[in-house]
């Protein structure tokens, strides 16, 4: 009988019983231990890595997702495997004055109610009273569902490999939201019992999953959500066991814009704003949303986690330790470099891997210095710092050396990495150029990048990488995240969730998958601008 | 034989017009069509599809030299004689149902006519059972299956067996590709090969063939 195996983690020799031939991702899981898995465990992102003991015949690394525990093993975890702490700070907010001085004006508090910003990435938790959106408490979280991989499609796959279940992925989130509305109610001093209210953005496939819909017609052409409509149910009849209370979610417009993108248009009031006025929200996936002469469209663009996470060799979230910033003075000099979490307290913090705002800054600095072409091939001639080969013979350029590097592994960018780079920022271009055209519209009067990701990048490495179209950076706005705000004023203003409402049947929607001339853009979009015409323009001062 | 190595390198850079320049002074200069076709031509896309599969080059460049050699051959097809220019094989190849995606497969169906195979493209959003009606129409040696969504891989698994129910597997090789498929997948489904990229997937249909 071969029913279970034991697990012994290193250094501090802690015992676990595995089921014979359980995954030990999986396994490690079931005792609340949580790796990374980008890839969503299918031994693609070699980000689980753990060390197996050597008396064992194990090999030094080996990715957890692939190992079936068929024997008693001892495990050393290194913390670069770890998955990050769920509470990760203070969720940061986007609310349009307009929207503030509605709110001093209304007169006084009534209640409390909880905005939740459901990403894919990061759950973002807002704790207000409701009569003036005053904000009592904030928390990011991060999505425990990450678990199944870092994408929407990835957490479909998961669904479907449940037979269209949801409550595999349902049921942490919940779990997580429970323990964040006790969290922000402690913060501010309430009792949970006085939030009489909670409203919920989010993608589709989130929204979906959060109500136990099945979201796999998403995932499939023509790519349809299972229902559209704003939603309203109860904390009770959904599982929430923090707080007893009406639950609504805001609407969806097609298996791809959603809930989240209606709450950011709303939050930087769109409408209101002149004809080409185009957003640009860069979260794990990339929504667009442009102002025409007449009506507005929307776009979704599968830029995907495409700048860090799983795509890339050394990527990560951009969390303690990840590289946010890359300055390159010389070809022959070594790159200079911001992390994460660098700061007068944690001065011993070393370099883990690059999350989204270092990677595109790290290209910014290759293609200026001419260490990539426009083609993003490595140049090979010229002297080079850095410029070598991985073990599987392709050239990289290596940022920080072994014994530097938090991970005891040098942290390089592949040739391949950029290609994944190249992949995702023309799949935004392209989207950006497809829904210009689509509206008629010449170029953007004004860009206001929103999300987690966008809000951290230097627009001026964007325009340099040609994310973005080549307009000066005095029209470029960082609004960063407007689906919390907009979710914020849909919980306290009703004329905000009923104006919601009326977005998602007036946004027209551009398809692109499907779309040859979409296709034959994508391709031309694949290669960076030329260095020289890239230089950010120079400031009127 | 530097001409050939000059026309070599020509394809490789994608300059398509000085690429049929030169083709043109090869045969002019005595040259056969079928040595410029296959020492130079095909010789040179099997380093282009080396250079795709480490990175150095990438789909722009890639398409551009395929889209050069594709005109190219055209001025020695009617200079090849009967069985100089016939094909390696036939392959079959669409993106499976549910999936809209075909840069990808576009590119490996360039790669393959470029390595001399015959190339019957179905398109995307392909059911089971158009694959198996299309097998029994063209008789093919190779059916390729690319899907670039999580979502959409299993139904390459449900296509395979399709085939496979139909009665249609003998004597066909099944290969998979697309950005979620790796190699435990393919074997997990019963394909017959897989490939990482195009480059590859050019050298992987020619050595099934020859098993």
């Amino acid at each position: 009988m071969r029913q279970s195996c034991r697990i012994q983690l290193q250094p501090d020799g802690v015992d676990l019983d595995f089921a014979y031939g359980q995954t030990l991702l999986l396994g490690l899981a079931d005792h609340g231990i949580f790796l990374r898995s980008d890839c969503g465990g299918t031994g693609r992102c070699k980000k689980c890595q753990v060390a197996i003991g050597r008396n064992e015949g194990g090999a030094d690394m080996v990715n957890a997702c692939q190992l079936r525990v068929d024997r008693n093993l001892t495990v050393d975890i290194p913390a670069s495997s770890r998955y990050p702490a769920y509470i990760v700070d203070k969720a940061p907010l986007f609310l349009p004055e307009t929207f503030r001085r509605r709110m001093q004006r209304s007169g006084s508090p009534s209640g409390h109610g909880v905005g939740i910003d459901l990403g894919t990435t990061t759950i973002g938790l807002y704790l207000c009273r409701l009569g003036n959106a005053e904000i009592s408490a904030s928390l990011a979280v991060r999505n425990p569902q990450a678990f199944y991989g870092d994408d929407v499609m990835n957490r479909i796959s998961a669904v479907a490999a449940a037979g269209g279940r949801t409550e595999e992925l349902q049921r942490p989130v919940l779990a997580l939201i429970d323990q964040a509305i006790h969290r922000l109610c402690t913060t501010a001093g309430i009792d949970t019992a006085s939030v009489s209210e909670i409203v919920v953005a989010g993608n589709p496939t989130m929204i979906h999953i959060l109500l136990g819909e099945n979201p796999e017609p998403i995932g499939v052409s023509p790519y349809c959500p299972a229902f559209t409509e704003a939603r309203q149910t109860s904390t009770d009849a959904l599982g929430l066991r923090s707080c007893l209370c009406r639950l609504r979610t805001l609407p969806l417009v097609s298996g791809f814009i959603g809930a989240d993108t209606l709450a950011a248009v709303l939050a930087i009031d769109i409408a209101a704003r002149p004809a080409g006025t185009l957003l640009v929200d860069l979260g794990t996936n990339g929504e667009l949303v442009l102002t025409g002469q007449d009506g507005m469209f929307a776009t979704s663009c599968a830029t995907g986690p495409a700048f860090e996470g799983a795509t890339l060799s050394c990527g990560m979230q951009a969390a303690a330790g990840a590289i946010d910033r890359v300055a390159i003075d010389r070809r022959d000099a070594p790159p200079r470099l911001r992390l994460i979490g660098d700061q007068a307290d944690r001065s011993d913090i070393k370099p883990v891997g690059l999350c989204g705002s270092g990677v595109v800054s790290l290209l910014a600095a290759m293609l200026r210095t001419g260490i990539i072409e426009k083609s993003g091939a490595f140049l090979h001639s010229g002297e080079i710092l850095g410029l070598t080969r991985d073990e599987s013979g392709s050239h990289c350029y290596q940022i920080v050396p072994a014994h530097r590097s938090g991970t005891g592994r040098p942290i390089t960018l592949t040739q391949k990495d950029i290609r994944a780079v190249q992949l995702g920022k023309a799949a935004l271009r392209a989207g950006i150029d497809y829904l210009l055209g689509t509206a008629g519209i010449k170029e953007p009067s004004r860009i206001l990048i929103a999300g987690a990701f966008g809000s951290h990048i230097d627009a001026g490495d964007m325009i340099a990488l040609g994310m973005l179209p080549h307009i000066g950076q005095d029209r470029i706005e960082n609004v960063g995240n407007a689906a919390g705000g907009g979710t914020v004023m849909a919980l306290c203003e009703p004329a905000s969730f009923q104006k919601s409402m009326e977005l998602a049947s007036s946004l027209a929607i551009v398809e692109l998958a499907a779309n040859a001339d979409f296709q034959q853009r994508f391709i031309d979009r694949l290669k960076f601008p030329a260095p020289d015409s890239t230089r950010p323009e120079k400031s009127d001062s | 034989m530097s001409q050939l190595s000059t026309i070599t390198e020509t394809l490789i850079s994608g300059d398509g017009e000085a690429l049929q320049k030169l083709v043109q002074e090869a045969l002019d200069a005595g040259i056969p069509a079928n040595t410029i076709l296959n020492d130079a031509l095909i010789s040179g896309m099997d380093i282009v599809g080396a250079k795709m599969e480490c990175g150095d080059m990438f789909i722009p460049e890639v398409l551009m030299a395929a889209q050069a050699m594709s005109e190219s051959v055209e001025i020695l097809k009617p200079l090849l004689a009967d069985g100089q220019s016939s094909v390696v094989g036939k392959v079959i190849i669409g993106t499976v149902k549910g999936d809209l995606h075909d840069i990808g497969k576009n590119l490996v169906k360039m790669m393959l006519e470029s390595a001399g195979f015959e190339i019957i493209d179905l398109g995307v959003d392909i059911s089971p059972e158009d694959f198996v009606k299309a097998i029994i129409d063209n008789k093919p040696d190779i059916v390729g299956l690319s899907a670039l969504l999580t979502t959409t891989m299993p139904m390459m698994k449900k296509s395979i067996q399709t085939i496979e129910e139909s009665g249609l597997r003998k004597n066909l090789k099944i290969i998979v590709g697309g950005a979620p498929v790796n190699q435990a997948f393919a074997d997990e489904i019963g394909a017959d090969g897989y490939a990482p990229d195009a480059g590859a997937a050019s050298k992987l249909a020619k050595s099934l063939l020859q098993q």
